[in-house]
């Protein structure tokens, strides 16, 4: 007697159902093998936490382009330790205590075993202690605030932290300032007063601080110095305080969006100013696109001039470009270069051994994109040469400082960024 | 020195400041006064506004003044939707309300980042560093435009619910739902409606906002916390609270700036809040007062 009234043992759906377990059973399976197994033999993985979202999100797509291309550019050579790298970037939404569960989840849960610094001081602050409680390397690339480089730390090394300009990118604008009869038109009227502004944060702190300093050795009258907060969105009431006070010029340590802000609302306020310097902001492209004329004049930092030939500069600019349609901003060679620094130190010193790599770091010179790195036992590059001085001028950021490298001469007084 | 002059410019940016803030906080006070919705995705309706703004001036270079019907009529229409599909079927449960519009919050930054990536974006008029001088203080032309746009927006939503039936009925929903049933108001109309208008005035906030300031798809966020300062300070469900709450806050940051130090103006902003929750948790115009 029959039970079933199926002719089939199983039915077409069932033996369907089976097919498809099977299948996603095998690629599970070999998934499980190519990654778990066969994987960690195979490639080492490098972990970085980075601002994709946030206050630095501008810088952090920068840094992520470049980690990558380096990265891809390491793998089609010999890799790491003859091994593929394997780069895992999360996001830290720019804020220090994301950025410390992220490193942390990128050492335990990902295997990291070598580290990439993210963006900005206090994120990289988080970081490094991360990197020192687990013995883990981490190269870092956007990161000057000289409290890193005081707290004993074994494992972090800041490739743009340079010994005389440590915190401060404005310190070579003072002294720029203070050389004012080489390069300044003649009959033109000299800067004595300036005012600093600069972020509430660790970096704006310091670099202020620094300056402040700077100042007073270079015998200019502070008439004004301030922090404002890096969520601002109004600076009249700092603009009415700055054009009370009267300054020839303005020291703004800051980020790109406060920059963007700050610029359009001095034209906005109608501000004159002899000499304007920004942090950040005039090196970037998209800034001086954004914001038009109103751009024009300002002086900002020039690290990365193009007479810099070393460590395969201008192939990193060739490839950059072809794969970008654009060519790198200094962001991008901060990126690239820690990703040099890491890879070279790694490959020389023949083991992922902390300590080893750490050897190489303080005992040989690397050469990346934009620098030369040897570091010091605290962690910060040795041959760092700082900052040289430039001015947007018709749309672009031309080296105007020191005389040697300049590009053009620079424009003062700077005439109203309204009219 | 300071001086007169200073403070009456920063005075001055207090007020166009303020006004910014008055027009952010408007519908999510009106919001929560008709239908005991706080709306957390106010701030993401917002930018989505500025974004549309932004869209229209970079790609079809239309004037982000003339381009306010066109941000208004997107953020009327989603407003609609969101209320008239998402919020209508869970309208009792307030914990539902809040938690979906937490939900909405999320989708919009999402989807803002998806659509126009992380990056800081801002509009250069031609016209936008105009501005007349006198005496020495200087008062910009776009922000003098913006706070007029603004002073009529709050004018006509005032007129609107003191003298209209519909404004009537936004009344009578919100002192009492089940009464407004009774007489006949169909009150799921009537909250799509205000929903979809309180949205479309944040579309107005943020086309006029980034025409000033710099948005990005994370900025949703901070306009909500702005727009629950000014309505704490104001008072919930109320235009004039709006108002006067946006220009009390605009102006004690201006002052707290320019006297005290920009460090601390958003410490000022938040210590005025919670002087006000002390001595009065309603706020200066609370619920039920309009």
């Amino acid at each position: 007697m029959r039970i079933c009234c199926s002719k089939e043992a199983v039915t077409k759906v069932q033996a369907a159902i089976i097919i498809v377990i099977i299948v996603a059973a095998a690629v599970g399976g070999g998934l499980y093998y190519y990654y778990y197994v066969q994987g960690p033999a195979a490639e080492i993985v490098v972990g970085a936490s980075l601002p994709l979202t946030g206050d630095l999100s501008q810088e952090g797509s920068y840094f992520k382009r470049s980690y990558e291309l380096a990265v891809e550019y390491y793998n089609n050579r010999s890799g790491m330790l003859g091994k593929r790298i394997k780069l895992i970037i999360e996001d830290d939404h720019s804020d220090p205590s994301t950025t410390t569960t992220v490193y942390e989840k990128l050492i335990t849960q990902y295997g990291a075993r070598v580290l990439l610094g993210p963006v900005g001081s206090s994120c990289t602050f988080s970081a490094a202690a991360v990197a020192e409680k687990h013995k883990v390397i981490i190269i870092s690339s956007y990161a000057a605030s000289e409290k890193l480089y005081t707290q004993g730390w074994k494992y972090h090394f800041g490739v743009i932290a340079c010994p005389l300009f440590s915190a401060s990118w404005s310190a070579p604008f003072l002294y720029f300032l203070a050389n004012f009869s080489k390069w300044a038109p003649e009959g033109a009227p000299p800067v004595e007063k300036i005012a600093i502004i600069g972020l509430n944060n660790p970096f704006g702190k310091d670099a202020v601080e620094r300056d402040l300093n700077i100042s007073e050795q270079l015998g200019f009258e502070v008439v004004l110095s301030e922090y404002y907060s890096p969520d601002i969105t109004d600076f009249t009431p700092l603009l009415t305080k700055i054009k009370a006070a009267n300054p020839d010029a303005l020291i703004a340590v800051n980020y790109y969006h406060d920059s963007l802000l700050l610029a359009r609302q001095i034209a906005e306020q109608r501000v004159s100013l002899k000499a304007i310097w920004m942090g950040t902001g005039p090196d970037m492209p998209e800034w001086i696109e954004e914001l038009g004329s109103l751009a024009e004049n300002y002086f900002g930092c020039v690290t990365w001039p193009k007479t810099w030939k070393l460590g395969g500069a201008d192939e990193f600019r060739s490839i950059f470009k072809k794969r970008f349609g654009e060519d790198p901003t200094l962001y991008d060679a901060w990126a690239f270069g820690a990703v040099q620094v890491l890879v070279e130190a790694v490959n020389r010193a023949g083991s992922l051994d902390a300590d080893a790599i750490r050897n190489v770091l303080l005992t040989q010179e690397i050469e990346t994109v934009h620098c030369k790195a040897k570091f010091a036992p605290e962690g910060y590059n040795t041959l760092y040469y700082g900052t040289l001085i430039g001015q947007v001028q018709n749309g672009t950021l031309v080296a105007v400082w020191p005389p040697d490298i300049k590009e053009a001469d620079p424009i003062y007084p700077m005439p109203p960024p309204w009219e | 020195m300071l001086g007169v002059q200073g403070l009456l410019q920063a005075l001055i940016g207090g007020i166009l400041e303020g006004g910014t803030y008055a027009i952010i906080a408007l519908g999510l006070s009106l919001i929560f006064g008709v239908m005991d919705i706080v709306n957390l995705a106010h701030g993401e309706l917002m930018m989505i506004g500025s974004y549309v703004t932004y869209w229209l001036f970079t790609l079809c270079g239309i004037d982000p003044f003339l381009s306010i019907p066109a941000s208004m009529s997107v953020l009327f229409l989603t407003g609609w939707g969101i209320q008239k599909f998402a919020l209508n079927p869970i309208m009792d449960d307030p914990m539902m309300t809040l938690l979906s519009t937490y939900g909405f919050a999320i989708l919009l930054e999402n989807l803002a980042l998806t659509l126009w990536t992380a990056d800081y974006r801002m509009i250069a008029t031609p016209y936008s560093t105009q501005a007349l001088e006198i005496g020495g203080i200087v008062i910009n032309l776009q922000r003098l435009a913006i706070i007029s746009i603004v002073a009529v927006v709050m004018l006509g939503f005032h007129v609107l619910l003191r003298k209209t039936r519909f404004g009537k009925a936004m009344r009578a929903c919100a002192q009492d739902r089940e009464a407004a049933l009774l007489m006949g108001i169909n009150y799921k109309k009537i909250s799509c409606l205000t929903f979809a208008l309180c949205t479309a005035i944040a579309g107005i906030a943020g086309a006029l906002y980034v025409t000033t300031h710099y948005i990005t798809p994370l900025s949703g966020g901070l306009f909500t916390l702005k727009a629950f300062s000014v309505v704490v300070l104001g008072g919930m469900g109320s235009v004039v609270g709006a108002t006067v709450g946006g220009f009390l806050l605009g102006i004690s940051e201006a002052l707290a700036s320019l006297y005290i130090s920009t460090t601390y103006k958003d410490m000022i902003g938040f210590l005025l809040l919670l002087v006000m929750l002390i001595i009065k948790p309603s706020g200066l115009f609370g619920k039920k007062t309009w």
